[in-house]
């Protein structure tokens, strides 16, 4: 056992915060964390360090974005200066107004937000019932829960095709919604069963003295602490169902339920395999819109979630 | 609670061992019919609905032959589905599988024979017999839907190959814009004399790491010489790449434009994405591609004026070009065969072939090309002359060959155009398609 | 038990009854069209002497090799640079993971743009610092590719690993690191003593995520470089979808499918079991 394992189990009352947030005296008052317990010094090079690597990771996507809004001829020849002066939204307009992107969005949102919400209570529940018993066989029935992760799924096609053509789930939003939840699970369960296993062990003792029932406990008690991870497993379901295609690929076939990735791919292809790059990158631009917003919308769980104090006695 | 995997197992196989043998006994068997009237005028007053798979590249071709026929044919609907680029062969066959399939299929031509070999098509050849116009039918996509003997598809719609080029750089290079390159020198001397004009103009373009695009392009010449790649029919194919004379002049083409530097530098990189931009910008001289490709690229008021097609030539003339585009097939248990019949006649009456130009494809009649439609249509007037000496190889090794990762088909060409060997590169065209035919068969 | 019901009735019907039907299918000659006949273990044996199987699951090895340590100490520092929740983490944090949430489907295509000779950016960039020629042609020949793509690959997944070992490290409680402080801890004793160890599980997750997700790879190499020049970039998932898709050889597709799972499955369980976390046992009831 480690040090730091037996201070875990023996914290003091009342004083449970998450490392890094903001110690209560803290040097600075601005409300949003401040500098937290660092010097001038070392905020300045945390600011310009940070400032740095996320310019590196952000201009390729930012040059995409400057890509999107020119016209498609353009963008396949050298890059020069006059690029700039010739900017045009014909792009989005042949997407959004020719070609109807945004129904085809829509589509995406209602696959992606079913899929996102079906993960999250199926992972929740199967993470607590993984981290807080023991049944005979848990540890077999939890490999076969992640053997999902590992298994390239275009080799599962054909057969894949084959059984859900059976049950009626081919080319229906709700069928690829379970299929996109399927795949999710064994990240969501492996995520959420972390969760659990991290928070300490008398905060559900605690709430089963007060005589809660285990339903109770996990909602209300444990709730602001688990929320991080129902965050982390909705982001990722949500991402993945946005953006996956292969399997939209197979169990879809009317044009008019196509997924995003699927509508963009026929748009932006000509009949010999040409791209059009210029449609490609305002489709990304486009696409990208609904995700950065719920990642940012998430945010707050992750900053919120643990600073809640509710350890007594 | 948990499901009997064994249980449910035998019952999916057995259901797949259904699928299949039905699949694979239904060559042969009459079509079913639900022409209200009951008597065997098949293909004549059908009524209900069709199911028509099409593929999205002729997106905007079938989008209209069927919004038009629905508002003419009151009792007879049809419903279109495009299918998903590169998914087209693999949702078909399952489709087949699973005992579901369409009633009428747009398939890419050069897929057709893989069917047609198990017997997955339905038998159309007494019913292409009483068609009129049956010789003037595009032999190329007949060809391939042709099985011993029996024919189980016709044309839908042609996507040929054509020698493309910009009559304003041949006029600035001194050219005559009408005297295009009808020889593999001409070519060759003509692309000179366009590059020498700098400013970021080349005399010549192509997609250097596309290899089905270089097939749908190179290939003409070689046939346009009388020669071709393969000998023997469908079932026992041999290899013909030694000693062929044909390909290796093309090949010696493609070298010497690439070693002059007569394309842009990255042509070597391009692999389809970006094909024929560059000519629609304006800054190549002369382009072998499609004839959809550069109209769906370029303006119609550029087309005659600015950009000129002219049928791709072999060795020291002659012509030829790549049969590609759809076929219309039939699964064998198409539920609405006589429906499908019947539209698939009413596409080619020569009313709907001629509405093809402005959609990017080309007719599949060769006696569409009257002088009225020379005229209005002078680009694909080109490509529809080149049609009835137009050819597409008939095996089954055709993906494998032409547009599998590692194929022999680019090995030999980037050995013998990149790497400038060309007795190697001939070497390996052999064994590897030698190698893929034994397989196959 | 009835918690994890749900769950497990989904992976039962949509992945391991499929996955059954899968291996019944790699005991076959399984064609795209066209009656099948059962072959037993032909399929397995020919996959031991195929040099194209076995060359693309050593490439793929070498490729796991080459990210896995990058993605996992670059997406480990991004976390700790924004855990605290100071000014400007938001915008870091959501600059780091953007990339994952555009997707590397879409990333690709942007990258196979900019890696051209002349027209991209990439030369372009590179030749203004003097570091390429402007026409190197990055997507076909072998090193360049490998090089070009193992880069965009970890841009692109670091901000997941951030993710997950963000979520953990806001789970340690403050008063470790201050009663360390007291102690006179530096920064880098207190990473490894306090948070590290804490982290087990999470950097468990992340490296198998990881792992995983390299091994699985297809879009980037599927997109940039068509498994060329030849198929010396070709990854095992392509090999399966040129045997599966353009082959249709569909038994043997499956088999090689069937041999990747079994062989990730080791490698997990590998990592989970060097990975394990001793506190597990104390969470049960």
């Amino acid at each position: 056992m480690t040090t730091a394992a037996r201070t875990t189990r023996t914290s003091r009352p009342g004083t449970w915060r998450p490392a890094g947030t903001r110690a209560a005296s803290g040097p600075s008052g601005r409300p949003g964390g401040g500098r937290g317990n660092l010097g001038r010094a070392g905020f300045a090079l945390y600011l310009t360090g940070g400032t740095l690597a996320a310019l590196v990771f952000l201009l390729p996507l930012a040059w995409a974005v400057l890509r999107s809004f020119m016209a498609s001829s353009l963008v396949t020849q050298a890059p020069s200066a006059s690029d700039f002066s010739h900017l045009t939204t014909a792009n989005y307009s042949g997407l959004i107004q020719t070609n109807d992107i945004l129904h085809y969005a829509g589509n995406s949102l209602a696959v992606a937000v079913g899929t996102g919400l079906l993960t999250a209570v199926i992972a929740t529940m199967a993470g607590y019932g993984f981290a807080r018993f023991r049944f005979r066989g848990s540890g077999v029935v939890f490999a076969l829960v992640l053997v999902t992760m590992m298994i390239p799924f275009q080799a599962l096609l054909t057969p894949l095709f084959l059984e859900m053509h059976s049950l009626g789930l081919t080319n229906n939003l709700a069928g690829l919604a379970l299929f996109y939840t399927t795949f999710n699970l064994p990240f969501g369960v492996f995520v959420m069963r972390n969760t659990f296993l991290q928070i300490p062990w008398e905060l559900s003792e605690a709430a089963a003295v007060d005589g809660a029932s285990a339903a109770r406990t996990l909602l209300s008690v444990l709730r602001p602490l688990i929320l991080p991870g129902i965050a982390t497993t909705v982001l990722y379901a949500f991402l993945f169902s946005w953006t996956e295609f292969v399997g939209a690929l197979t169990f879809i076939t009317s044009d008019n339920l196509y997924t995003l990735p699927l509508a963009l791919l026929n748009m932006e292809y000509g009949s010999v395999g040409q791209v059009n790059f210029g449609y490609l990158e305002a489709g990304a631009v486009i696409a990208m819109v609904p995700c950065v917003l719920l990642y940012i919308g998430l945010q707050r769980f992750y900053i919120r979630g643990l600073v809640s104090g509710v350890v007594k006695g | 609670m948990k499901l009997s995997p064994r249980h449910t197992l035998t019952g999916a196989a057995a259901v797949v061992l259904l699928a299949a043998a039905a699949a694979c006994s239904s060559s042969g068997s009459s079509p079913s019919s639900t022409s209200s009237s009951g008597s065997s005028s098949f293909g004549v007053n059908a009524t209900g609905t069709v199911q028509f798979w099409a593929r999205t590249v002729s997106k905007t071709l079938a989008q209209k032959l069927v919004s038009e026929f629905n508002a003419t044919h009151k009792n007879l609907q049809v419903k279109l589905t495009l299918t998903s680029i590169n998914d087209d062969v693999t949702s078909l066959a399952t489709s087949i599988r699973a005992g579901d399939p369409p009633d009428v299929v747009g398939l890419n031509d050069i897929d057709v024979p893989t069917f047609t070999r198990e017997g997955a098509f339905m038998d159309l050849t007494q019913y292409i017999n009483a068609l009129t116009y049956k010789a003037d039918l595009s032999p190329g996509h007949v060809g391939l839907a042709t099985y011993n003997g029996k024919e189980y598809g016709v044309p839908y719609w042609a996507d040929l190959s054509v020698l493309w080029y910009n009559k304003t750089l041949f006029k600035e290079a001194g050219l005559n814009p009408d005297d295009p390159p009808t020889s593999y020198a001409q070519i060759l001397s003509d692309a000179q004399a366009i590059n020498k004009l700098g400013h970021g103009v080349n005399g010549f373009t192509f997609a250097g790491d596309c290899q089905g695009c270089l097939g749908f392009t190179v290939q003409p010449g070689i046939w346009a010489d009388g020669s071709y790649l393969t000998s023997g029919n469908i079932d026992s194919q041999t290899a013909s790449i030694t000693g062929n004379q044909a390909l290796v002049n093309a090949l010696t083409l493609y070298r010497q434009i690439w070693t002059q530097h007569l394309v842009p530098d990255n042509d070597r990189t391009d692999n389809g994405t970006t094909w024929g931009q560059d000519f629609a910008a304006g800054k190549i001289g002369i382009m072998p591609g499609g004839y959809g490709q550069v109209v769906n690229l370029v303006k119609p008021s550029q087309l005659g004026s600015e950009f000129m097609d002219t049928p791709l030539p072999g060795t020291n003339g002659g012509y030829s070009t790549f049969d590609g585009g759809d076929d219309f097939v039939i699964p064998a248990a198409a539920k609405n065969a006589s429906g499908a019949w019947e539209f698939i006649q009413w596409v080619m009456q020569t009313q709907q072939q001629d509405q093809y130009p402005a959609l990017g494809a080309t007719p599949v009649r060769t006696d569409v090309l009257t002088p009225a439609f020379s005229t209005a249509n002078p680009e694909d007037a080109v490509a529809l002359k080149a049609l009835a000496k137009g050819y597409a190889p008939v095996t089954l090794v055709y993906d494998q060959m032409f547009n599998q990762a590692g194929g022999p088909w680019f090995q030999m060409f980037s050995t013998a155009v990149y790497d400038g060997n060309m007795s190697l590169a001939l070497q390996q065209g052999q064994s590897g398609l030698t190698r893929l035919l034994q397989q196959a068969s | 038990m009835v918690l994890v019901a749900p769950a497990v009735a989904m992976v039962a019907i949509f992945v391991l009854f499929p996955l059954g039907f899968a291996v019944y299918i790699s005991l076959t000659d399984w064609p795209l069209i066209g009656p099948y006949h059962f072959t037993g273990g032909q399929n397995y044996s020919l996959l031991t002497r195929d040099p194209q199987f076995i060359h693309s699951v050593l490439f793929t090895l070498l490729y796991t090799a080459i990210v896995t340590g990058p993605i996992f100490v670059i997406g480990y520092a991004m976390a700790m640079l924004v855990r605290a929740g100071r000014f400007g983490s938001v915008f870091f944090r959501t600059a780091f993971f953007l990339p994952f949430i555009v997707g590397l489907a879409t990333e690709s295509f942007m990258a196979l743009l900019e890696l051209q000779p002349d027209s991209g950016a990439a030369d372009f960039v590179l030749s203004k610092l003097g570091l390429a020629h402007a026409n190197t042609a990055w997507t076909v020949s072998y090193g360049l590719a490998l090089t070009a793509i193992c880069v965009f690959v970890i841009w692109f997944a670091a901000g997941l690993t951030m993710m997950l070992m963000m979520a953990g490290m806001q789970g340690i409680p403050a008063e470790l690191y201050e009663a360390a402080e007291v102690d006179g801890a530096t920064w880098w004793q207190k990473e490894r003593r306090i948070t590290l160890p804490l982290l087990r599980r999470n950097i468990a997750l992340a490296l198998i995520i990881s792992v995983i997700g390299s091994f699985l790879a297809f879009n980037q190499f599927y997109i940039l470089t068509e498994g060329g020049p030849g198929t010396s970039t070709q990854p095992v998932v392509m090999w399966i979808y040129e045997e599966a898709f353009v082959q249709y050889h569909l038994g043997y597709a499956t088999a090689g499918a069937v041999a990747l799972v079994v062989v990730i499955g080791i490698i997990s369980a590998a990592q989970f079991y060097l990975l394990r976390d001793g506190r597990d046992q104390e969470a049960r009831r």
